[in-house]
């Protein structure tokens, strides 16, 4: 058995078992890393990542692997995030709504009308799409159903799913250079 | 070959997608795309911002701005427009939930105030969580439309989705929402739950008591629901540093009393049942706040150890 496998088999869940999984595939992290853009950096994001998702982690992970995978994708995320948000705040200055905090013990909430109306129209864009591909897209990612519920609940192909949802994201990925352009 | 840019974003799309529940796999071989072409990393990016902006959009389409909004018992946001900029706003703020809500761990954790401290929690539907001091609740991850009240007092203001109904576990029993603003306040003893907007269902698989607005109902740990009347402005009144009683005892008003001002107040033993009704102001030091209460519950308020005690007082004989 592989030290992988035996940490994914006797490990899962534990506290202690998620820095197992993180010490086995900690070069496959770091690898990711670099991919993901970190460059040099990427060592200190590994620790950063590891100390978040350590300290989130208060109870059993199922799947301890793909947890620090996302947590990794997410901390880049939020970097890249962190510098488009300060572009905007340099750009035009909005007040948040004081004193309201997200449930994830977030700091800074920030809401804007530019907000609102790029809200607004992103559903426009969902709604030209049709009903079904709409609610396909809502359900797998706000309702956070999988693809396979999806597809058994509306009796079409995983494929067909996948389709629909290509056609949901693709016109929020096309809205989004709209709106950057304009 | 050259890879067009509209390819590329479909790819990038496609990992959006794929990695949302993807397994070990699915990372290594994600990571072996990105590592194919330097462009593919900032194909990825546009579309996983798109994607962590979707977070924002609400679970179900919003009606057509020319149909009436969906049969909620709902008066005060009967418009869908008006619905929806609530959205955008509570949505918005979820924007930025950062990322161990969107790693989905499936881990609950806990939200807790201090005595005396009041914070507002968003989650991500949009429902919004008021709590008052003194108060513990329990959130889970994988579970978003549901919270544990483990103590104290807290204002529900949920974002209502007919298909997933919000759930609110406290003091023992089950509360679901049904389009809802409400009140509960929380401990081993007693449940007590006001509600505003809406509607909620207590115990929907026991005693299943529906609570519209201006409804309240109080249960004592192994009594049955009693219901009664509530002034809607009294509903999470001390938001505004009110307390508002209709025929509470004066036990009830110390524990509210001890969370709100971050003090140990207690009712003295021969004190404690006594019904009140009306408003405490909240306003002022500790001290003008409990002789102000006393005077009012015709108590006295004494220094008792770090803390106070409201007791009958002593030689007026009433």
């Amino acid at each position: 058995m592989s030290a992988v496998e035996r940490a994914r088999d006797e490990m899962d869940g534990s506290p202690g078992g998620l820095e197992q999984v993180y010490l086995v595939h900690r070069p496959a992290l770091l690898r990711f890393l670099r991919a993901r853009g970190a460059g040099d950096d990427a060592e200190d994001l590994l620790q950063e990542m590891w100390i978040k998702a350590s300290a989130g982690a208060s109870g059993p992970i199922r799947d301890p692997v793909p947890y620090l995978y996302r947590a990794a994708n997410n901390l880049m995320l939020d970097r890249r995030r962190a510098t488009q948000r300060q572009a905007r705040r340099d750009a035009d200055w909005s007040g948040a709504e004081p004193g309201i905090e997200p449930a994830d013990d977030r700091p800074d909430a920030e809401q804007s009308a530019l907000a609102r109306d790029e809200l607004e129209a992103a559903q426009e864009a969902l709604a030209q799409l049709g009903d079904r591909t709409d609610t396909i897209f809502r359900r797998f990612r706000l309702k956070g159903d999988s693809q396979r519920e999806i597809a058994s609940d509306l009796g079409i192909s995983l494929s067909a799913v996948e389709k629909h949802l290509q056609k949901a994201y693709r016109a929020l990925v096309d809205l989004r250079r709209r709106l950057d352009a304009g | 070959m050259l890879k067009s840019q509209r390819q590329m974003e479909d790819e990038a799309i496609g990992w959006v997608i794929r990695l949302r529940d993807g397994d070990a796999e699915a990372w290594e071989a994600f990571t072996i795309w990105l590592e194919a072409d330097p462009a593919h990393l900032a194909a990825y990016e546009s579309a996983a911002l798109v994607d962590a902006d979707a977070e924002a959009l609400p679970p179900a389409a919003p009606a057509p701005a020319w149909q009436p909004a969906p049969a909620v018992a709902n008066p005060r946001h009967s418009g869908p427009r008006r619905a929806f900029l609530g959205w955008g706003i509570a949505a918005s703020l979820a924007l930025f939930a950062g990322w161990y809500g969107i790693a989905g761990s499936g881990s609950a954790y806990s939200i807790e105030t201090g005595a005396g401290e009041h914070r507002t929690i968003a989650l991500e539907d949009g429902t919004r969580i008021e709590l008052n001091g003194g108060t513990r609740v329990m959130l889970d991850r994988d579970r978003p439309r549901f919270a544990e009240l483990e103590h104290g007092e807290a204002l529900f203001r949920v974002v209502h989705d007919e298909a997933r109904p919000f759930e609110v576990e406290a003091g023992g029993a089950l509360l679901r929402d049904l389009g809802t603003v409400f009140n509960v306040v929380a401990s081993d003893r007693m449940l007590d739950v006001a509600v505003s907007e809406g509607a909620v269902l207590f115990d929907p698989d026991g005693e299943r008591k529906n609570l519209s607005p201006g409804m309240a109902l109080i249960k004592a740990k192994g009594a049955p629901a009693l219901v009664s009347k509530v002034d809607n402005d009294a509903v999470g009144a001390w938001r505004q540093g009110r307390l508002v009683y209709s025929g509470a005892p004066v036990s009830r008003i110390a524990t509210d009393l001890s969370r709100n001002l971050g003090i140990t107040v207690t009712a003295a033993a021969d004190a404690g049942a006594r019904p009140f009704s009306g408003v405490i102001m909240l306003d002022g030091g500790d001290e003008e706040v409990l002789s102000r209460a006393a005077a009012l519950l015709g108590l006295t308020a004494d220094r008792s150890g770090d803390g106070w005690i409201l007791k009958m007082s002593t030689g007026a004989g009433s």
